[in-house]
């Protein structure tokens, strides 16, 4: 499956192609990532500002080769029986009530205790199989038939012990589970770690991971991203909104707007039923792209300057 | 121990004279980890992996790969990158004249450090980065250093070295290819 996979994207271009189709653009280095990720069997740890398309990136990838997504999000106290497997406890404890017969029957007969103990032994067995395993993402990640893409969102809010537990799965693809044995991968998933630099990862995971860097994009290819999303929206309105959104970049702002944002802004500003960008429209629409009441201030006070800039910014790249 | 020296040189720039592609990714490993960008010895493989991926005839998608897997900062993809567009642009430019400089540079280790400045105009290569020496400094452009020092410890054969005692020496060979002496004029 492996090679069949390998197959299935020959080239780099293949992959933007790919992801293209699921509405995804990309830029070459994350169709790079991709493509060696599957080669080198390794993970690829995505980081970037938030709304840049990090978790978006893993769900058009297992569109896009048709494997399932197992997500995973990380929180702080998130610790192996949440991400790895537990036990059915529960179910375990049922059984034993309703076999408690079968089990009398069987341990009648013996003579002492040594005896009882030596055949619960055989039975006991039965209650730590798989059929009281209750897999976690990160082990039905191993064990998908034909693969999967796993991805395990966030994970600079986990503790960092679990980061070092997460290293162990993912450098060798295999776990042990000390009643169990050691469950390997059947096919070695795609993983995508995801990071907003909450904290610094530490080295060993950086080491062992691809590491891709998404930043804001340029004004092309986030033109392209706003019309797959929004197919129905004006040339000349889109590359104007554009430009804005670029401008509004440049500004020292505490939480700079993203695609997503600049992708909700272009819908109210169709639900608007706007044309063009003016003064008083970007006013009233501001408080969709900037989230804070300080940035809202000091933005607004250049929304006239960055508009007329924006207009003719979009009138010049008509106008080639 | 200069005597074994230049015996030993000339074989081992024969191995390198039609210009390897894992030697050209080592020097480039070795010039990025100059500049400041750490790679342990599993990225090295991990790069020579990927490189074999993607290939090398597209410069593009070597560039992307092999950030993608050394560089682990945006601050170290923006230095190895440089790295990356210093390393090829001296790489290409004097193509032509490449495999021609070797011979000259066993000779050029054994002579005097004044000798060496007359070399470095001969080599015409070696003669433009002496007057970019001044200018890399003046731009803190570290990237650009660390190729310039790598090329010019290639040249006065600095993995040749086997005593201590060697090092100033070497050290003062490396100045003078990288232009040292014009710098100082």
């Amino acid at each position: 499956m492996s090679t069949s996979l390998e197959q299935r994207i020959p080239t780099i271009e293949s992959i933007e192609a790919g992801l293209a189709g699921q509405g995804y653009i990309t830029s070459r280095q994350i169709a790079t990532a991709l493509f060696l990720a599957v080669r080198l069997g390794k993970p690829i740890l995505v980081e970037g500002p938030a709304g840049v398309g990090k978790t978006e990136l893993a769900k058009a990838t297992a569109g896009f080769l048709d494997l399932p997504l197992i997500r995973m999000q990380c929180y702080e106290g998130l610790d192996e029986s949440k991400a790895l497997y537990e036990w059915k406890y529960g179910k375990q404890l049922l059984y034993t009530q309703i076999l408690k017969d079968k089990l009398g029957e069987q341990l009648r007969d013996a003579a002492d205790l040594d005896e009882a103990l030596g055949r619960l032994d055989k039975v006991d067995d039965i209650f730590f199989s798989e059929r009281f395993l209750e897999p976690r993402p990160l082990l039905r990640a191993l064990k998908e038939p034909k693969g999967c893409v796993l991805l395990v969102d966030e994970v600079d809010k986990a503790d960092e012990e679990f980061e070092s537990f997460l290293l162990e799965i993912l450098s060798d693809y295999q776990v042990s589970i000390p009643e169990l044995g050691t469950q390997y991968a059947k096919v070695i998933p795609i993983v995508l770690l995801t990071s907003n630099n909450t904290r610094d990862l530490g080295d060993a995971m950086k080491r062992r991971c691809l590491h891709l860097h998404i930043g804001y994009p340029d004004a092309r290819r986030e033109e392209r991203i706003v019309a797959t999303r929004i197919p129905h929206v004006q040339a000349s309105l889109l590359r104007q909104l554009v430009h804005f959104v670029q401008q509004l970049r440049t500004q020292d702002l505490r939480k700079l707007p993203s695609v997503s944002e600049t992708i909700d802004w272009a819908r109210a500003l169709i639900l608007m039923n706007a044309t063009q960008l003016d003064n008083q429209l970007v006013q009233d629409t501001l408080n969709v792209l900037l989230k804070f009441e300080g940035d809202m201030t000091s933005a607004g006070k250049l929304v006239g300057e960055m508009t007329h800039q924006a207009l003719r910014e979009a009138q010049g790249m008509a106008a080639k | 121990m200069s005597g074994s020296m230049p015996g030993s040189m000339p074989g081992r720039m024969g191995t390198v004279e039609p210009p390897q592609s894992s030697d050209m990714l080592l020097r480039l490993l070795r010039v990025a980890r100059g500049a400041g960008v750490r790679i342990s010895v599993a990225e090295s493989l991990d790069a020579f992996e990927s490189a074999n991926a993607v290939g090398f005839q597209d410069r593009q998608a070597l560039k992307d790969a092999l950030t993608l897997t050394i560089a682990k900062t945006v601050e170290e993809k923006q230095i190895f990158e440089k790295c990356f567009d210093t390393y090829f642009k001296r790489d290409s430019a004097p193509l032509g004249g490449k495999p021609g400089d070797p011979p000259h540079a066993p000779a050029a280790s054994e002579r005097q450090p004044g000798e060496a400045e007359g070399e470095a105009q001969g080599e015409g290569e070696g003669g433009g980065a002496a007057s970019n020496l001044g200018q890399m400094l003046l731009n803190n452009d570290m990237a650009g250093l660390a190729a310039a020092m790598e090329r010019a410890a290639e040249e006065a054969g600095a993995t040749n070295i086997t005593l201590f005692t060697q090092t100033n020496l070497f050290a003062r060979r490396i100045l003078d290819r990288m232009g040292l002496p014009e710098l100082e004029r």
